[in-house]
């Protein structure tokens, strides 16, 4: 149903000359969701809300907003505002003035707009700054004014490019508290560009996650950090183990392969085709799936060697050596036992419910910052 | 050695700099005001130079010449200039950094080179000289000194005001009414400022492109053939004064402090 979805992609490209910014991405988003672009720089993310803005044409493929095709409509003529990651309040005018430009520009007077220049101040909390001039705000302020101003005239969406990326981090976690609670309250379609998973994950409905210009996976918080659709999303959210195995013929319904002389079976493959036996597989599970010297019974329990423990506070990540390679695992500081040392062996646990097999070949799009990266 | 006396060299230096530059202009400062004719020796106070300079009907034609092709040229040059300095700050074409360092060119040039190539287009198109010729001559160098501050602000600026102002539903016209002029409003007033000052003092080009019609450097030169009147004096000190009026006015509005948009917030 087209008047459902507030925006629609419809292979939408970009390409400034045979540099591929963004190709082919197809999505509908919904009225009122929070949808996040996520991807490392250069990923296309931003482009692609420039796009929808207006302010970049798309080489190929129809933007619909509302229903309409606006790929020839000016940003001017487009009911959705972006807030941009420097804020780009005019520097020469008031709280005040910079809120009410996009009423003015629609022909209302600053009088008739003070009722709802009142009301937007109140929704981002900044009453009693109508008179600053934006350079006599802090970061979070002006951050907040930006929003205030893009949300005055009720668009069909608004348009957030990486718009906490210029705070520090604490203030970051109590702007992204607040660009919900506001999203909550005004029931506008927000698009999110970030390249931080936290972000991504705690504040969207859904998420689609790009790299070097290619959408690898669109789905909600849980759909992405749990059934990663690419190796890629895989290891860009949340923190994964990437074992190089061999494919085994399959016993019984699930996929199997061999890390180091030990059998593992998988709830998920994302391999296609009929695999052939002995064919290189990426045996993936998240380090705090990893069960270390646990009581609780695992489908594969195997051995390793601790080579580094590392205390995080809530927890310690103990990385151990499986047969030539590492595998790193949570524990929670609850839990530990302190028996566990550099060099003693430690019994991992392993459920086919947690293991994905990826194929070998998207080994080269993992991103990973391990100490060998570093 | 002491704390006191430390830098000490340096600064009696920074004086004897100061002291060479301005000390000429002292003078020509000070003998506007003597009775004598001769360099040496002042004595008295007198105003009479100036009360001559006033009765100087083609001196006077000549001060309202300059104003004039200064005003002129300043008006054509922010027209201009502005024009050039969004052309090249928007469009992308080959040889765009060329032409960019190449901008002050017209400007840095000696003035007696851009004089006799004037002159020679001009002649070879048949154009007698008049106030036109001048003025063609002051819009020549005065365009680049403001396409040059214009276009340093708008890349200071970045591209990013013009794209909200879009996205806030600001049509082109609108933003560059409400948007993209304010925020370039002091650098154009700084331009102009130094453009007059420029066209003010310019003498070499309108030299070679002036006929009867003189502009007051022009006419001042002339007078210089007759010997040092002290009407030459009193003319100086009062182009003197105008000058470091026009220099602190544009202090202002161009450089670094203007980058804090000092703006009157009006009470509304």
């Amino acid at each position: 149903m087209a008047e459902e979805n507030a925006i629609e992609l419809r292979g939408v490209k970009k390409a400034w000359g045979d540099v591929v910014a963004v190709q082919s991405f197809d999505v509908e988003i919904r009225k009122g969701e929070f949808f996040s672009l996520l991807g490392p720089s250069g990923c296309g993310k931003t482009t692609t809300l420039r796009m929808i803005a207006g302010l970049e044409e798309p080489t190929e493929g129809q933007i619909l907003l509302e229903g309409h095709d606006v790929v020839r409509v000016p940003p001017y003529r487009r009911n959705v505002h972006t807030v941009f990651q420097d804020y780009a309040l005019f520097p020469h005018m008031t709280v005040n003035k910079n809120i009410w430009f996009p009423l003015k520009m629609r022909g209302i007077s600053l009088s008739d707009a003070g009722q709802r220049i009142d009301r937007v101040l109140r929704l981002v909390n900044m009453e009693g700054y109508e008179r600053r001039l934006p350079q006599q705000l802090s970061g979070g302020q002006r951050q907040r004014i930006a929003l205030a101003r893009s949300l005055v005239d009720e668009p069909a969406a608004l348009l957030l490019d990486e718009p906490l990326g210029a705070l520090d981090f604490k203030l970051r976690g109590a702007m992204q508290k607040v660009l919900k609670d506001i999203q909550r309250n005004v029931g506008i379609t927000f698009i999110y560009v970030t390249h931080d998973q936290t972000e991504a994950l705690t504040m969207s409905d859904r998420i689609a996650v790009m790299k070097s210009g290619r959408v690898h996976q669109i789905g909600t918080p849980d759909e992405i950090y749990s059934r990663p659709a690419t190796a890629f999303v895989a290891s860009f959210i949340g923190e994964m183990n990437f074992l190089h195995g061999r494919r085994l013929q399959a016993q019984g319904e699930m996929p199997q392969a061999e890390v180091g002389g030990h059998r593992f079976r998988a709830s998920r493959s994302t391999i296609t085709g009929t695999p052939g036996s002995g064919d290189e597989v990426l045996v993936c599970i998240r380090t705090e799936r990893v069960q270390v010297n646990s009581h609780r019974g695992t489908d594969h329990e195997v051995e390793g060697t601790v080579r580094r423990i590392v205390y995080r506070g809530t927890d310690y990540e103990l990385t151990c050596d499986l047969a030539g390679q590492e595998v790193r695992a949570v524990v929670s500081a609850v839990d530990w036992n302190p028996e566990l040392r550099v060099g003693t062996q430690a019994r991992l646990g392993f459920n086919a419910a947690d293991i994905t097999f990826f194929p070998q070949a998207e080994e080269k799009e993992i991103v990973q910052y391990t100490t060998e990266a570093v | 050695m002491s704390r006191r006396n430390r830098g000490i060299g340096l600064k009696a230096y920074g004086f004897l700099v100061y002291f060479f530059l301005y000390f000429p202009l002292i003078v020509v400062l000070l003998f506007s005001f003597s009775p004598t004719k001769t360099i040496v020796g002042i004595s008295g106070f007198t105003l009479k130079w100036y009360q001559e300079l006033f009765r100087d009907q083609n001196l006077l034609a000549a001060f309202l010449h300059t104003i004039s092709i200064g005003a002129a040229a300043v008006g054509i040059a922010v027209v201009l200039g502005m024009a050039g300095a969004f052309f090249v700050s928007r469009v992308h074409f080959p040889g765009k950094s060329v032409f960019r360092t190449l901008v002050l060119l017209p400007y840095i040039l000696p003035g007696i080179l851009m004089g006799i190539s004037l002159l020679v287009v001009i002649k070879a198109l048949n154009i007698p000289l008049s106030p036109l010729t001048v003025l063609l001559g002051h819009v020549s160098f005065t365009v680049p000194v403001v396409m040059f501050q214009i276009m340093s602000r708008i890349a200071r600026m970045g591209p990013n005001y013009q794209s909200a102002a879009m996205d806030l539903g600001a049509n082109p016209v609108q933003t560059f009414w409400y948007v993209t002029l304010p925020m370039i409003r002091t650098a154009l007033i700084g331009a102009s400022l130094l453009a007059f000052t420029v066209s003010f003092d310019e003498i070499v080009i309108s030299y070679f492109l002036t006929g009867t019609w003189m502009t007051l450097p022009v006419y001042i030169y002339g007078m210089m053939r007759y010997g040092l009147s002290p009407k030459v004096y009193a003319i100086s000190a009062i182009i003197l004064c105008l000058s470091l009026a026009l220099v602190m006015l544009m202090s202002r509005y161009t450089g670094r402090s203007a980058d804090v948009y000092r703006v009157r917030s009006r009470q509304d």
